[in-house]
């Protein structure tokens, strides 16, 4: 019995030494580009680093953590490259730079059992902030609402709240309604997604990129979120995802080479690939 | 014996006045034999309803994730990423082992001395106490605290980033009470006349735990560090938390550049799995991942099994062993040496 | 004399490894207090960073959780939540723990021990996000089959972590009532009892230190899970609603002090809500020290005992 145990602990010495040997061969940090942010562009920024690394040997490490996370991550210089599925404010454009790498466009999602097929932003925004609280209120079915959210600090929760949760006072300014907390709250789109799928009475909005056929995508003011519509602006929930880079920092080399690698045809026939949209027609 | 005959006795008077259902007694004893029935009935259900919840668990698992987990591609292949985590888990493989040996290279050097420590060295004092107190608070600290600790110290404090390294030793504080805890009952069970013979012969106390008592502990201590093991590759809060989760790229053990060891941000198979139950439009290879974790931890536990017995009972216990009541130890001769 | 000298330094030098040893396992042994004054002082420091922003009592006991647009970092429902699903849990293995850790120590035979033990311990040694990937793909679809809600929800984290700490509660309540001499069970057959009243009259009392460890440690486990609870509860805002349609709040959403961690973290910026995090862990953290010090209580009344 002993000596299985010793065979056991031979073996992971073996590999160990192995492990050591292939790591040290290994490449020194200047190799390496450190995206991190929105969970949105991940996986695109995923199939880009792979494909990027097998041109050129450059590692990319992509992380999550959100739009809000990528932005603070870049301006503290733990990420090279921000990923940012929302706009950058003022006071973070002083020291930072943004380059467009893509469109996107909010499906606003509910299960396949919903007979409902369209929605208006009013409605969408009266659902959210807790006024609606029933289908049978949009002549559906008599059914409570469950909204699925996400995580304050999401790229694609600001960009719903930019667009949708705005409204207009009497005197003309605007002003944003807080959304009820009674929501479910995802991490990710595929996680409002899913929740979408399982539950009957749901509604949520994701990425256009993450939705399938699992799920109904509603017309919101009659558009419904087509390639054609999408590009030529009809469609109101469109965005653009942004990469952000230190003000200056586009000057080195291994950076400005992925960027303009993104920016290709190739880069962005990739992001066409996994159902965002092209930065440019 | 006599007590023993008694007791036969006993039942079988049960058993005739249940017979002879004329007795007035007799309802009351069927009743008592109803509820010793029912009672024992309930006890051996809900003993064999463990099992059944364990068997269910695993075969859903393996059920939807065993046609994945085994094909060459998904175990030997690199990620891909994307909305579907194309690709394979070999990088979270990679990632996972590192983070093996990594925290036990830390904490099993450690705890070992600290229970060696405790067991030969340690006065009845106030600085044992607060050690033996220490120890005692960090077994029962939940791992996300563990999380925010590495996040705010390792991360952000030392400057190591999101990686392997600072997860890693995150995680290493978290199983040191484990390997404590076995190891001083490993160091325990070693009988004091090896020591005292050791030492009659002139030999120091270094020599006698070098050359003595530890190889004698060894197997329990070995036991000690497979059980952390399994705690390691279970782990995920602590590593979202401080590891990050990068699958761009093949971790590296060591690099020319700070923190020199283990600086890459990666994910273990534990995490991995959270991402695509959650994150990833990829249950079914979530399912798959599950499988290769399950795999994983049985395997540890029939390499636990097949290890030489220290303590009489194998494996009493196979994660809270260092939560379990300890039988009071009556003062060793450790103390006088 | 040469031989005398190499015997000196060669004494010097056992002496010199002898001593340094001792002082490096000292050493190591201090670590373990290092490392917990190091949490703690971590965890407390960021978190107490919020007071300067917010005041205790609106973290503690208030309603609403908004920490971005409108900065409000109240946790009141999620201190609920932890103690609802955390009691919760702890109704449903409770009776099943000790029954089984019964059923291992007093009724089965050995090759059944041998079949139920490695069972308990390998229910222990699977991770919790398996038991999260369960609880997501099986027991949630059949709560939102059964009760045509959301299926996320209290009841599934509760189920799920009833699984979770069993084992905790059988092997610890198994030592305890193992440990319960055989006089006490030889006497009390020796009355004329029957199995099920020597088990429940002499076994159960004698243990009931024991058994209560294993509740109070199972309690500070289920406490404390966070990815397993993360998966199956839907991380709502809000306060569980008691009402009858909802089960009195089994079938609400929620969100408990880990899963509010675990969700946020990663969206966090520097700042207030990160802060407010920590400060969320340092209450975790508190609850974890009070159920580790009555654990550490009952356990030395067991030593008192023996």
């Amino acid at each position: 019995m002993n000596q299985f145990k010793s065979s056991i602990f031979k073996s992971f010495q073996l590999s160990v030494l192995i492990l050591l040997l292939s790591s040290l061969c290994s490449f020194a940090k200047d190799n390496v580009i450190t995206v991190a942010g929105s969970t949105t562009i991940l996986p695109v920024s995923e199939k880009w680093a792979k494909v990027f690394k097998n041109k050129t040997g450059v590692i990319v490490n992509v992380h999550g953590g959100g739009s809000t996370g990528g932005i603070k991550a870049t301006r503290l210089g733990t990420a090279d490259i921000g990923a940012s599925s929302r706009e950058l404010s003022e006071g973070e454009k002083k020291s930072l730079k943004e380059i467009v790498i893509g469109k996107d466009a909010l499906a606003v999602i509910v299960n396949k059992s919903n007979p409902i097929e369209s929605i208006t932003i009013d409605d969408l925004r009266k659902i959210f902030a807790g006024g609606i609280k029933n289908w049978k209120e949009l002549n559906g079915e008599d059914k409570p609402i469950q909204v699925v959210n996400r995580e304050s600090g999401s790229g694609t929760r600001d960009l719903f709240v930019d667009a949708v949760m705005k409204a207009e006072l009497a005197d003309k300014t605007q002003k944003i309604i807080p959304m009820a907390l009674t929501s479910i709250v995802n991490n990710s789109n595929a996680e409002v997604k899913e929740s979408v799928k399982l539950i009957p009475s749901s509604i949520g909005y994701v990425s256009v990129g993450f939705t399938d056929e699992t799920v109904k995508i509603l017309k919101v003011n009659s558009v419904s979120p087509t390639n054609e519509n999408i590009l030529s602006g009809d469609y109101p929930l469109v965005r653009n995802l942004y990469y952000l880079v230190k003000n200056g920092v586009t000057s080195n080399k291994k950076i400005s080479k992925f960027i303009s690698y993104i920016l290709s045809r190739e880069g962005q026939e990739l992001i066409l690939e996994e159902g965002f949209f092209p930065s440019t027609n | 014996m006599q007590f023993h005959i008694c007791l036969e006795g006993e039942y079988t008077r049960l058993d005739n006045m249940q017979n002879a259902s004329s007795l007035k007694r007799g309802h009351n004893i069927s009743s008592i034999k109803l509820e010793e029935t029912i009672a024992l009935g309930l006890l051996w259900l809900s003993g064999w309803l463990v099992v059944a919840v364990l068997l269910f668990i695993i075969g859903y698992i393996f059920y939807y994730g065993i046609p994945e987990a085994f094909s060459f591609n998904y175990l030997f292949l690199p990620p891909e990423g994307g909305r579907y985590d194309t690709g394979g888990i070999l990088y979270q493989i990679i990632a996972t082992i590192y983070l093996i040996i990594g925290s036990i290279m830390v904490a099993a050097p450690v705890g070992i001395s600290t229970a060696i420590y405790l067991s030969e060295y340690a006065p009845q004092n106030i600085v044992t106490n607060m050690i033996r107190f220490a120890i005692e608070n960090l077994a029962g600290i939940p791992s996300i605290i563990y999380g925010l600790f590495g996040l705010a110290f390792f991360v952000v404090f030392l400057k190591f980033e999101y990686s392997l390294l600072a997860g890693g030793l995150a995680v290493a504080v978290m199983i040191l009470p484990v390997i404590i805890r076995t190891s001083e009952e490993a160091l325990k069970a070693v009988p004091v006349g090896y020591r005292q013979s050791s030492l009659a012969l002139g030999v120091n106390k270094w020599q006698t735990i070098y050359k003595v008592i530890l190889p004698s502990a060894l197997p329990g201590i070995l036991t000690g560090i497979l059980l952390s093991i399994g705690r390691v590759i279970g782990e995920s809060a602590i590593l979202i938390l401080a590891a990050g989760g990068s699958i761009t790229a093949i971790p590296k053990f060591v690099s020319l550049n700070y923190p020199y060891f283990l600086p890459d941000s990666a994910r273990t198979l534990a995490v991995h799995l959270y991402y695509q139950a959650t994150s990833y439009d990829a249950r079914s290879k979530a399912f798959a991942t599950g499988v290769v974790l399950i795999f994983l931890v049985l395997f540890l536990r029939i390499t636990n099994d097949a290890g030489p017995v220290t303590s009489g009972v194998p494996f009493k216990n196979f994660v809270p062993q260092f939560l379990t009541p300890t039988p009071p130890v009556p003062p060793t001769l450790s103390s006088n040496f | 004399m040469n031989k005398y000298l190499t015997q000196k330094s060669n004494r010097f030098w056992t002496d010199f490894v002898n001593n340094l040893m001792a002082n490096i396992f000292f050493l190591s042994a201090f670590i373990a207090v290092v490392s917990l004054f190091l949490i703690t002082a971590y965890v407390f420091y960021n978190g107490a960073k919020l007071f300067t922003v917010i005041a205790m009592p609106d973290f503690l006991f208030g309603f609403d959780w908004e920490p971005v647009n409108q900065k409000l970092f109240g946790i009141l429902p999620m201190i609920v939540s932890s103690f609802y699903v955390t009691f919760g849990s702890l109704l449903i293995s409770i009776p099943l723990g000790i029954g089984c850790a019964i059923f291992l120590a007093e009724i089965a035979s050995q090759p059944v021990q041998r079949i139920v033990r490695p069972a308990v311990q390998l229910l222990a040694g699977i991770p919790s996000v398996v038991y999260g990937l369960f609880g997501l793909a099986l027991v949630v679809p059949l709560i939102q089959q059964f009760a045509d809600v959301a299926g996320l929800s209290i009841l599934a984290a509760i189920i799920i972590l009833s699984i979770m700490i069993l084992p905790t509660i059988i092997s610890i309540s198994e030592d305890s009532i193992r440990a319960v001499p055989k006089e006490v069970k030889e006497s009390s057959i020796a009355l004329g009892t029957t199995k099920w009243q020597t088990i429940f009259g002499a076994v159960l009392p004698a243990s009931t230190s024991g058994i209560i460890t294993a509740v109070v440690l199972a309690l500070g486990r289920a406490f404390g899970e966070a990815m397993a609870v993360k998966m199956v509860i839907g991380n709502t805002q809000t306060m569980p609603s008691f009402s009858p349609e909802s089960l009195f709040g089994l079938l609400s959403l929620a969100r408990t002090l880990t899963t509010n961690i675990i969700g946020d973290i990663e969206y966090a910026e520097a700042g207030p809500h990160q802060d407010a995090l920590f400060a969320t862990g340092a209450i975790l953290f508190i609850f974890i020290i009070v159920t580790n010090a009555i654990s550490y209580m009952f356990r030395r009344r067991i030593h008192e005992i023996r």
